[in-house]
């Protein structure tokens, strides 16, 4: 049994905590097809499911999720979407900040985190027609294919 | 004409690939949630445009197009264009709050009881995602309080998992004088930045 529970420990240890403390958020809400591509995984989007930098989330035809980052931004796609967040640093404790989401195609929703207040510059929401900055704000975005 | 045809064939190929891809974007501004209305500004090599009142929106048409002219849009088309990334929105994240006694890890009298209602909304909630960030005031040095709000976070984390919140969705940070809730100069005692935030999403 002891030896059990440092195995348990040991491997908490080498994987859960990485894989924890790298993470830049979770899903919240997800309704019909919505998934992760994390290299050549897919990851099918529930509630719970931790995200890591440069997971592209995608939704199908009717497919639609939310999102929660760690400084609070709330991001929401609907259907036919796809995005990908590329820099998340979130260190109050050490002054860096940096936030770049991609909004490739389709609709989102966006509502500003703790990252805007404390560092408004920072964060960057990229679309294939313009960079859009932000100044602790709440608006939606459409691009079509 | 050998050329004027390649040249033809080009120019028919750039039609073709702004026609279908043209990827034109449109923004609309909205109101906060705490009614104050912020601003967002979208850049691209052609130009800029600025939206700063509720309800306005700018269609980009393309990369090689400067941003339009910024234009109300009714409630109607803002449902009937973002209906499913609205509904599907999370609402934002309870926070709970527990201030603590100056340069010490004991709770402020009156934090004691936030504990049992923060529990009862995460089991409510079953929520999935919990994070718990120690914070401190600006006196002191920053080593020393990333330090001392570090203790902070881990002694609610203890009391959360002593309720039976499961540990493995809790996220515990520290942000030292780095992220308060009242901003103050270097070395002020703000009671109100001693705290640890516990937020349930």
């Amino acid at each position: 049994m002891k030896r059990y529970s440092i195995f348990v420990l040991i491997v908490l240890i080498l994987f859960a905590v990485p894989v924890f403390a790298s993470s830049i958020g979770s899903i919240k809400n997800v309704d019909g097809a919505a998934w992760i591509e994390r290299g050549e995984e897919k990851i099918s989007a529930e509630t719970g499911v931790r995200l890591l930098i440069d997971d592209i989330l995608k939704t199908g035809n009717n497919g639609a999720m939310g999102v929660i980052l760690h400084d609070d931004t709330v991001i929401s796609m609907g259907p036919r979407s796809e995005m990908v967040v590329s820099e998340f640093v979130f260190k109050p404790e050490d002054g860096k900040f940096g936030l770049l989401a991609k909004f490739i195609k389709g609709t989102f929703s966006y509502l500003s985190g703790a990252m805007s207040k404390l560092a408004p510059e920072s964060v960057k929401i990229e679309t294939p027609v313009g960079m859009v900055a932000v100044r602790g704000t709440n608006f939606l975005v459409k691009v079509e294919d | 004409m050998k050329g004027n045809l390649r040249l033809s064939c080009i120019l028919l190929f750039c039609l073709l690939m702004a026609g279908c891809g043209s990827k034109r974007t449109t923004l609309v501004l909205l109101q906060d949630p705490g009614g104050t209305v912020g601003k967002i500004r979208v850049t691209n090599e052609q130009g800029s445009q600025t939206l700063n009142e509720a309800g306005q929106s700018v269609v980009i048409n393309s990369n090689a197009d400067a941003p339009g002219d910024v234009k109300p849009m009714e409630e109607a088309k803002i449902q009937s264009l973002f209906g499913k990334a609205l509904e599907i929105r999370p609402s934002e994240p309870t926070k709970f709050r527990f201030y603590f006694k100056f340069d010490s890890v004991e709770l402020e009298p009156g934090s004691t009881k936030v504990l049992q209602t923060a529990v009862q909304i995460a089991r409510n909630e079953s929520s999935k995602d919990i994070s718990i960030n120690g914070h401190t005031d600006r006196s002191g040095n920053a080593d020393y309080n990333y330090k001392l709000s570090w203790r902070r976070a881990r002694y609610i984390q203890n009391l959360l998992e002593k309720q039976g919140i499961d540990p493995t969705i809790i996220l515990t940070t520290s942000h030292g004088e780095g992220n308060p809730l009242i901003p103050t100069a270097d070395n002020v005692f703000e009671p109100r930045n001693r705290r640890v935030e516990v937020i349930i999403r």
